[in-house]
């Protein structure tokens, strides 16, 4: 089964030859590189074919970069907070009455809510890019944020932005990277970028992670009516995280 | 195409080493891993490794150098399929048989297990359940016939989701990434959608489903 075998046609007469697709088929299939017409095909084909959707399955998970899935992200959560806590812990010494512990302390569970259990998920959906290059640079940036560096990914992702490919993914993605390098306004004004955009699949999460910086940045009102829209925007897991952290804001603000 | 294949041409033989060298230097990661996917003890990873080098230098690099003809891809990609189907080749090579556990080998337990099957238990949960009765066997068969057809008429995408899904038993968070889902949510919901058009196909046929 090597090579040659698999492709008596390469690229050509529709990729299917001699009962397998060929190798530079299945490449630019996993490269999502195929058009639209001949993916079809590709698809109906492994729909049918245990060898080639077993060959697709193996090779997605070495060519494509390792996802990174949930890791506790309790880091970033700012100086500011962490100043807030001593007044709590040290009330006594430090805090000029109760009410400024008070405050304090509600100040440190509002930006707390700002943190992430992990990062947004991305799962590979590929950019509309006019070039291969824009894409090329696009899928470095993203590949810099599923390993986790974030400083690489948000400077990638502003120079696709810089590129003229300053889509709802690109600005949500960069957001991301922003708001787990806890750079809470930078991130908001990312995902304010997506709202901008309209009704695009990344709005009720764009609304919610918006939240998320708000909160970070001791702005509880403005994060409200964050959560209110990722509510209103979202499917029902969306809804419902939404509405999960709404409460604990509740919560937290004694309300 | 990237510079360590581009340097391989190069006009003199010293060149044309050093080049090779620096294309192992830097293809070594990709076709190990490549190698240790197909085989899963180490010592036989190497050597399938080793045959993939061997393979790939033969004949002045043909295989490599064919790659400017599918350019349609990354090299990267392109060389860990050819690199897969050349540690096959070695396997085949070596022991002379597929492995139990390779594709190939899954055919007469593919025959027990057609997707028709599968969704149709989906989709009428009493079908799991082994009915002596012929008359509820040909009732049986009537709805996998049934689901057959349905499933015959859906789009390829789907058609390979389902396959994923309940003959590959794939975890939604792999197929999520496998076929660009956004999410393990919109995988749930597609299969979900696929399975009430079933559902809605049997109805039409006069076979009411008792899931719903």
């Amino acid at each position: 089964m090597s090579d040659e075998t698999y492709s008596a046609d390469p690229m050509h007469g529709g990729g299917d030859a001699g009962g397998h697709l060929d190798a530079g088929t299945v490449a630019a299939y996993l490269d999502d590189r195929l058009p639209a017409a001949k993916t079809v095909f590709v698809e109906a084909h492994l729909a049918r074919c245990d060898v080639c959707r077993a060959e697709v399955v193996q090779l997605d998970a070495i060519v494509r970069p390792a996802r990174v899935w949930p890791r506790p992200y309790f880091v970033g959560l700012g100086l500011a907070a962490a100043a807030a806590l001593v007044l709590i812990v040290l009330p006594s010494r430090n805090a000029p009455s109760g009410v400024a512990a008070d405050s304090a302390s509600q100040t440190f569970r509002i930006r707390a809510l700002g943190a992430l259990t992990q990062p947004p998920i991305y799962l590979g959906v590929p950019v509309r890019a006019p070039s291969t290059q824009e894409r090329e640079r696009f899928a470095n940036g993203m590949r810099a944020y599923t390993e986790a560096r974030y400083t690489d990914a948000a400077a990638l992702l502003k120079e696709v932005q810089a590129g003229g490919i300053d889509g709802a993914a690109t600005r949500f993605f960069l957001g991301a990277s922003l708001l787990m390098l806890d750079d809470a306004p930078g991130a908001a004004d990312a995902f304010a970028r997506v709202i901008d955009a309209g009704k695009t699949g990344y709005l009720a999460e764009a609304h919610y992670y918006r939240a998320k910086a708000l909160l970070r940045m001791n702005q509880p009102d403005s994060a409200a009516v964050e959560l209110d829209r990722s509510a209103g925007a979202g499917e029902e897991t969306m809804k419902n995280t939404s509405r999960a952290l709404q409460d604990s804001l509740r919560r937290a603000r004694g309300r | 195409m990237p510079a360590e294949l581009a340097a391989l041409s190069a006009s003199t033989a010293a060149e044309r080493e050093s080049a090779w060298s620096r294309f192992v230097t830097s293809y070594t990661p990709l076709l190990l891993r490549v190698a240790r996917t197909v085989m899963h003890d180490h010592d036989a990873a190497m050597d399938a490794y080793t045959f993939v080098l061997g393979q790939l230098r033969e004949d002045d690099l043909r295989r490599l150098l064919a790659y400017r003809a599918t350019a349609d891809c990354s090299f990267s990609t392109w060389l860990a399929v050819v690199a897969r189907r050349l540690c096959l080749d070695h396997y085949r090579q070596k022991y002379g048989r597929v492995r139990t556990d390779a594709p190939e080998a899954r055919d007469a337990q593919r025959e027990r297990r057609r997707l028709a099957d599968l969704v149709a238990v989906e989709v009428e949960p009493q079908l799991a359940a082994t009915n002596p009765d012929p008359a509820a066997a040909l009732e049986q068969a009537e709805i996998i016939n049934a689901v057959q057809a349905a499933l015959s008429g859906l789009a390829p995408r789907d058609q390979l989701l389902l396959r994923y899904r309940f003959d590959d038993d794939l975890p939604a968070r792999e197929i999520a990434r496998l076929m660009r889902f956004r999410s393990v949510f919109h995988v749930y919901r597609r299969v979900n959608a696929l399975l009430a058009s079933c559902r809605t196909a049997l109805a039409q046929k006069g076979i009411r489903s008792t899931s719903g």
